[in-house]
């Protein structure tokens, strides 16, 4: 067999995987482009928080999906992302580009520093290290009013645009955002996909299934830990940069780490590993929290019962359980 | 076989709270040998490769590899210059396709932290190890999940990670464990095959196995050194014997 024949069997079974990828995407895409004409401006508002939202969930996947890495202090790099843009646009106005890229500078610098602390560690130290690490954050955050605004947050934010050099785009309204919210979703989602896919996320999940071996390969687990943090920290940190946008406010539970947990909750409900997941499980969680807590108080009584139900039955969430329903059973 | 050593270690010790698990052990081995390594079960075989490949530091005592002094290298730096082990257990990545296993591998030298434009590094990677996998005649197995292969051949794909890489020095820590004598066989005429120059350290309790692959055997008893020489010698010495080979301890695994 020669070298051509090698890497064509390569490329091939590749592709093939990839066809049946581009059109659940496109399928997709089509969907989240007609919500604009069905929905009320609230909806929207609400959809667009569904976005950010399952963006920031679908970051700490990486995280927990990909490395075997439980973090409780994946909300402070996301409420630590919208503060540093609230901040930014009440002192320099609220440019699209300006607000992302604080964001992202700002995620991945928090969870540098989350990185330092936690990346020799694992299982239940991460978890604690990473609250810890969190509450830290939360605490500055708290107590630093004259910047942050301390427990009332920070309200009345100038109106979301875009520079784009010759023209300036409003986005304050709720359809525009909600396509900012829809087009960061999906970038967010691609980024992920490619950075699971680049020899860096394929060694991330090396070290989930065999550190030992890993390190008997040459691999630095502490090198790949953090590259998987600077990697969600990014994607997370674009995301918290539209938050405040969606309610114009930011506040400190936002980065607290009972929020953190929530992400948790949200990704094991839509599925842990799959990424597109984090979107189903924020939306389940957000929509019990908004429409039932009008009824109860208890609405997080009941996510924690759909958390409990999806968990027994589904264990591996609600896209691989609906998957496996419709391919059929038997299959894993 | 050259006769600079490839690799030296020099009165190496290691205790574990006040439990002496090596004692003033040393060895050396030339490039290109095979040496087998046995001993009863405790008798500090594991510990020995843990102190070669850097994930256990010695008391006292020194490594040396090609020259150079690797006591307290890192592991990762070690596997640079060449040294790579197998675990007893088998750690193979059991949800992932046997390409994907020995791609890890691979790129561990070469990409595998690149974020992006990793095709390149991918392919040249997945490239090698189809090639790999054909010399192995395990070319059909490419796309199956390790998990789904037999024990047999997952104790296979367990080896091939670990001369993917072509190492200088490969470290085989019981890969014939839970084989029957022609997979052993099959096994180690595998290993010699894909890397005829690689000196190889075997660690098993097949003595039929060691006895016909291995230049040396190396007998390790509580922790001591006490006989390295021709299989012939060490079947014929007494210490030896009175250790290892009379008491018949390879029923035992
Ligand atoms: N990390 C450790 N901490 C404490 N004791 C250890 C440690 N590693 C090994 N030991 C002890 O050192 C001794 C030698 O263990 P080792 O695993 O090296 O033996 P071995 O020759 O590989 O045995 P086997 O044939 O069973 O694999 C044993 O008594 C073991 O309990
Ligand atoms: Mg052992």
């Amino acid at each position: 067999m020669t070298e051509t024949v090698k890497a064509f069997d390569a490329a091939a079974a590749r592709s093939t995987q990839v066809n049946r990828r581009i059109a659940c995407v496109a399928g997709l895409l089509v969907l989240a482009a007609l919500v604009p004409f069905a929905a009320s401006d609230y909806q929207l508002r609400f959809a667009a928080e569904i976005l950010i939202v399952g963006t920031a969930v679908l970051s700490l996947d990486l995280l927990v999906g990909f490395g075997g890495l439980v973090s409780l202090g994946h909300a402070t790099l996301f409420g630590g992302a919208a503060y540093a843009a609230a901040v930014a646009a009440r002192a320099w106005g609220a440019d699209l580009t300006l607000m992302v890229g604080i964001g992202i500078v700002t995620g991945m610098a928090m969870a540098f520093v989350t990185g330092i602390v936690v990346m020799r560690t694992i299982a239940l130290f991460f978890l604690i290290l990473t609250l810890i690490v969190g509450q830290i954050f939360w605490e500055i955050v708290f107590h630093w009013r004259s910047v942050t605004g301390g427990a009332d947050g920070l309200r009345g934010l100038p109106a979301l645009e875009l520079h784009l050099g010759f023209t300036t785009l409003d986005l304050s309204s709720s359809r525009a955002l909600y396509i900012t919210a829809a087009v960061l979703a999906f970038a967010a989602w691609a980024v992920a996909r490619s950075f699971v896919n680049a020899p860096a996320g394929r060694a991330l999940i090396g070290t989930r299934e065999r550190q030992l071996r890993m390190s008997a390969l040459g691999y630095d687990i502490a090198r790949i830990r953090m590259m998987a943090l600077l990697a969600s920290g990014a994607i997370a940190g674009a995301a918290g940069a539209l938050y405040p946008f969606v309610n114009q406010y930011i506040g400190p539970n936002s980065m607290h780490w009972t929020f953190s947990a929530m992400m948790v909750v949200m990704l094991v409900i839509g599925g842990v590993g799959s990424l597109y997941g984090a979107f189903i499980g924020a939306a389940i969680c957000l929509g019990i929290q908004t429409y039932i807590s009008s009824y109860t108080d208890r609405w997080q009584l009941v996510v924690g019962l759909i958390f409990v139900l999806t968990v027994l039955i589904m264990p591996r969430g609600i896209v691989h359980g609906v998957g496996s329903l419709m391919r059929g059973k038997g299959k894993p | 076989m050259s006769d600079r050593p490839l690799l030296r270690i020099g009165n190496v010790g290691i205790a574990f709270g006040g439990l002496k698990v090596l004692s003033d052990v040393s060895l050396t081995l030339n490039a290109g040998e095979v040496l087998g390594l046995i001993g009863p079960n405790g008798a500090g075989k594991t510990t020995l490769f843990n102190i070669v490949t850097g994930f256990l530091r010695p008391s006292h005592g020194e490594v040396v590899f090609d020259g150079q002094d690797i006591t307290h290298a890192r592991t990762a730096q070690r596997v640079r210059m060449g040294i790579v082990r197998t675990f007893q257990k088998s750690m193979v990545f059991p949800d992932l396709t046997v390409l994907e296993n020995l791609g890890l591998a691979l790129r561990a030298g070469d990409g595998g932290y690149a974020w992006w434009g990793g095709s390149a590094v991918l392919t040249r990677a997945e490239v090698r190890a189809r090639d790999i996998l054909l010399r192995a005649g395990m070319y059909d197995r490419a796309r199956r999940p390790v998990a789904s292969l037999s024990y047999g051949e997952q104790r296979i794909v367990d080896v091939l990670i670990s001369l993917a890489t072509e190492p200088k020095l490969l470290l085989l820590d019981e890969p014939t464990a839970g084989l029957s004598k022609a997979e052993g066989e099959h096994l180690v005429a595998v290993i010699r095959a894909l890397c005829p120059e690689t000196s190889l350290i075997l660690v098993a309790h097949d003595l039929d196995i060691v006895f016909s692959v291995c230049d040396r055997v190396a007998v390790l008893d509580l922790g001591r050194m006490i006989a390295c020489d021709t299989p012939a010698a060490i079947r014929a010495h007494e210490g030896a014997q009175a250790a290892y080979l009379g008491k018949g301890k390879e029923a035992v695994q």
